[in-house]
């Protein structure tokens, strides 16, 4: 819940304070901006995982912006897109995260229900 | 451990500030950007935007600059023809120098010629058949010079003895600035002798017109040319000294 406010004052802070990125930098915020989104989605299934720590996340948030962005850089010396390398790794690992994120929490609904009722299960191990 | 997680919260929910910020910056500025054109487009918009103002900061400032010299001149003229006779049959002499270099505006009867591209179908497929030429411009000018036109314009562009008339792609530069069709020509002088110069039967309009380049000449009692805007500045030619003149039959 904590998370969705971050994100709406970010956002409200963003579309309120005149700061417009130049055309030359679009590329650099756009990596960065994936690589945050990759960091906050990572670190919020750490969190329900139960496996969060502190000095992993803060690093990989700050080091994975930072390749993202010298990815860019050189992918614009040497004329290749190589941006595409960071929207790849971080589109398939938001999936993943997302994929996680949802087993982990159905699994924590199951589990509830099944301390609470005592109820036999039904089928195998929940997907 | 209870303080670690709550430190691991904030760290996260920074994070998606940080990450809801970026988007919406990000967001504004794309949509800004892309009013025109894609991120390359744009940033080579905005490179020859910065050019483009330089150059009319410059010209501008050159402009300005010309205008002061010109007022400069103005006064001096004004104080020498206050002085005696002999000053005013310089400025008489001045005056009729500047006529004939178009450098003061020129009123008078004369003719106007406005040439459009030609409306007829393509039937030779050289689509270049069916524009105006530098040299239709040309022989238009060259005809009105021969029927004694004393001042001519063309798009309001002075034509002077060091004028060039160019193809520069699709239009023509004259004077080094750029002029698209229709053109029109102003030509002061004689309107009966010029107009008739024109028209005559195999005469240039009578040429034109076979490709259907659309020309029409009329008469004016008054039209105003203007002055040629820019400066004259000669830097190879000097005027001969007399004893140099030994020279001019051998290079002649």
């Amino acid at each position: 819940m904590l998370e969705l406010i971050g994100l709406a004052v970010g956002l409200l802070a963003g579309w309120l304070v005149p700061v417009y990125v130049p055309a030359q930098w679009s590329l650099y915020v756009a990596a960065g901006l994936l690589a945050a989104l990759d960091s906050a989605l990572g670190g919020y299934r750490a969190r329900v995982a139960g496996e969060f720590r502190l000095n992993i996340f803060l690093s990989g948030a700050a080091g994975n912006a930072a390749i993202a962005a010298f990815l860019t850089w050189l992918g614009q010396k040497l004329g290749i897109p190589l941006y595409l390398a960071a929207v790849v790794v971080f589109g398939t690992r938001m999936f993943q995260n997302f994929a996680e994120i949802r087993r982990e929490l159905l699994t924590l609904k199951q589990k509830k229900d099944k301390i609470e009722n005592m109820a036999p299960p039904t089928d195998g191990t929940p997907q | 451990m209870r303080q670690g997680r709550r430190r691991g919260e904030l760290a996260v929910v920074a994070v998606c500030a940080v990450l809801g910020f970026l988007l919406a910056v990000q967001l504004k500025s794309v949509k800004r950007n892309s009013e025109g054109a894609d991120t390359a487009t744009t940033l080579r918009l905005e490179t020859l935007q910065e050019l483009y103002n330089d150059e009319l900061n410059r010209s501008a400032g050159l402009e300005a600059q010309l205008a002061q010299v010109q007022s400069e001149l103005d006064l001096y003229r004004a104080e020498a023809a206050q002085e005696n006779g002999y000053h005013d049959a310089l400025k008489a002499e001045v005056d009729k120098l500047e006529l004939l270099s178009g450098m003061v505006d020129v009123e008078g009867p004369g003719v106007t010629v406005v040439m459009r591209d030609s409306t007829a179908a393509n039937v030779t497929g050289d689509e270049a058949d069916y524009l105006i030429h530098d040299s239709d411009l040309l022989s238009v000018i060259n005809e009105l010079r021969a029927a004694g036109a004393e001042a001519i314009s063309l798009n309001g562009e002075r034509i002077l003895g060091i004028s060039e008339i160019r193809c520069t792609g699709a239009v023509v530069t004259v004077n080094g600035r750029r002029y698209a069709a229709p053109y029109i020509i102003m030509a002061v002088g004689d309107k009966d002798t010029l107009y008739s110069a024109l028209t005559m039967r195999s005469g240039v309009v009578d040429v034109l017109g076979q490709w259907k380049i659309d020309v029409t000449v009329t008469m004016n009692d008054k039209l105003l040319i203007p002055k040629y805007s820019g400066a004259v500045e000669f830097r190879y030619a000097a005027p001969a000294l007399a004893e140099d003149a030994g020279t001019e039959g051998e290079a002649g």
